[in-house]
């Protein structure tokens, strides 16, 4: 902002006044805004750490089960029975608002399925692929959490950080700015009011 | 294998009810002992278990896996090479020994073996569904049935599960399949056919081989108690399993369980199960796996299948000239060749050696 656009008049000074005003008042709102979202941050990273420490649970369970159903039937019996699986999750992806924000909200179907539902007959095949299903099964489940919760957090975060810039260019120069602006005109007009009474006082001596 | 209806069928189904026996029972039973001799005893196992995946290799490289090690070596390595080896010389072992023999004892190994026409059936269905390509499909094909590797090959380069299901026609799984054809867009799962396919194969099994017969009551019986320990598995896998249709999940025909009382025992909790096998060979060998309600089915399974080995081996010793060694020799030998795969891929998956040590089944 440059003092010299201002014309030094009541009119431009009230003007100002009423810009400074909503500046305070926004910066404050900002500052409100930042902290409940930080606040709002830090409850999902809690939540992002829970599931990221289960997914890294789940996929070392699943792994194990893995292996041991390839020790067991084989690589070849393993991908055999994984080529069965003709369903596949599907996923509804809609919105929620958070303070303003718009994250998403991942509903999950036919994740996990009951053993006559996951492609393969039951009879020719064993009970450690069926495990090896399950826990990748739950790993996917754990998986989709993560992403719902991992993008909220992302989201956020780039909030936090558009709002922090915000509250920093009203708190160390929009707000400074107008306060040197609506100092400027009103020492202005002070000092025109000033060589007004000046001016005056001349014209009276001169007519006396 | 194709069951077909000319009169040529009818009269051989006819001569196979009447009670004589052809076979060359005592030149396939010495052959097969000498290849069970061959078979890696229980001990070697523990060898295997302290070796790495190349030493492993070249353990078996030197034994009778030398050819396929040979032969492979170029394309796979390490586990996957291991596997494949061990698996191609099943299928040259087992159609070794349907070459050998004659008669109605090569009948009944030869139906015998076709499950594992059923597993290539399945393995290729499975692959068209998912559209894994042909090369994908080979890796997993396993020709040691009676559609032997040409017809397999035909039938993965073949385009369309319809174009599949038709050139199954001569065989007995047609009928399992058939339905692919009939509703090709509203099939979602392949679970009902992979079911009809198995249960067609036990079916066809006992339906070809009637018991007229010592030797074919012998295999009669020892088909019927494998029956039992399939269905037993399956019984102990969908357990607990709500809203299940298990109409077609048992295979009929049991020794001691019939379809409706494992239907009937779906419903139960596992000490529940127990009391119902009290009165079968099945209870004692699965008592300590389901005594209490967080029992351990997986390893109860486990235990099922080294107690029909027993079986096997013990009706081998009773009846020396009989197809029981043969079947022994079978189950034995797909043991092994399963065995040193655990070894193997357990190694290969950083198992512990308790872990791999408690899958073995010796």
């Amino acid at each position: 902002m440059v003092l010299a656009e201002y014309k030094p008049t009541r009119s431009q000074l009230l003007q100002v006044r009423k810009t400074l005003k909503l500046a305070e008042r926004g910066h404050r709102l900002l500052k409100l805004k930042r902290d409940a979202l930080m606040i709002e941050f830090f409850q999902v990273l809690e939540r992002a750490r829970e599931v990221r420490s289960n997914i890294v649970d789940r996929y070392q369970d699943a792994a194990g089960k893995l292996a041991v159903a390839s020790a067991i039937e084989g690589r070849v019996g393993v991908r055999s029975a994984s080529h069965a699986l003709l369903q596949k999750p599907e996923l509804e992806l809609t919105t929620r608002n958070v303070m303003g924000i718009v994250v998403p909200k991942i509903k999950a179907e036919k994740v996990r399925k009951r053993i006559d539902e996951r492609g393969y007959g039951i009879i020719g095949t064993s009970p450690r692929i069926d495990a090896a299903a399950e826990a990748y099964e739950e790993l996917v489940e754990d998986v989709i959490v993560a992403a719902e919760i991992e993008t909220t957090m992302r989201r956020l975060i780039e909030e936090i950080e558009k709002v922090k810039r915000r509250v920093n260019a009203l708190e160390h120069r929009v707000i400074p700015e107008l306060e040197d602006t609506e100092r400027f005109i009103r020492l202005r007009l002070e000092e025109m009011e000033r060589e007004n009474i000046f001016r005056l006082k001349r014209f009276k001596e001169a007519g006396a | 294998m194709a069951a077909g209806n000319t009169v040529a069928d009818y009269l051989k189904r006819a001569v196979d009810r009447l009670p004589l026996d052809r076979g060359n029972y005592p030149y396939v039973t010495a052959r097969v002992k000498a290849k069970k001799s061959l078979l890696l005893p229980v001990e070697t196992y523990e060898r295997l278990l302290q070796m790495g995946i190349p030493a492993i290799a070249r353990f078996l490289g030197e034994g009778q896996y030398h050819d396929e090690m040979l032969a492979l070596g170029a394309r796979y390595d390490g586990v996957d090479l291991v596997e494949m080896a061990t698996r191609d010389n099943l299928a040259t072992v087992f159609t070794q020994i349907i070459g050998f023999s004659e008669g109605s004892l090569r009948d009944m190994i030869g139906h015998y073996l076709d499950r594992w026409d059923v597993w290539n059936v399945k393995t290729i269905l499975r692959g068209k569904f998912y559209g894994a390509t042909a090369e994908e499909i080979l890796e997993d094909v396993i020709p040691a049935g009676s559609l032997g590797l040409a017809f397999l090959e035909r039938l993965v380069g073949l385009e369309t599960i319809e174009e599949v299901v038709e050139a199954l026609e001569d065989t007995p799984y047609f009928s399992a399949v058939l339905g692919l054809t009939v509703a090709p867009g509203e099939v979602t799962t392949l679970a009902p056919y992979e079911d009809l396919l198995d249960r067609l194969y036990y079916v066809h099994l006992l339906e070809v081989i009637p018991p007229a017969s010592e030797p074919t009551t012998l295999f009669h019986n020892f088909v019927r108690l494998e029956i039992d320990v399939t269905n037993l598995k399956t019984l102990l896998r969908v357990l607990g399993v709500e809203g299940l249709q298990t109409r077609q999940l048992f295979i009929p025909k049991g020794r001691y369980l019939r379809r409706s009382d494992l239907r009937e025992m779906v419903k139960l909790d596992l000490p529940g199960v127990l009391r119902r096998l009290r009165n079968t060979p099945y209870h004692d060998t699965l008592a300590p796996y389901l005594q209490e309600e967080g029992g351990d089915p997986a390893r109860g399974i486990r235990a099922m299948e080294n107690w029909l080995l027993d079986q096997a081996s013990t009706g081998s010793n009773l009846h020396p000239l009989s197809i029981l060694p043969v079947l022994d020799y079978v189950i034995a030998k797909t043991r092994e060749v399963e065995n040193i795969r655990i070894v193997a891929r357990g190694k290969e998956s950083g198992l512990s050696v308790e872990q791999i040590r408690e899958m073995l089944v010796v």
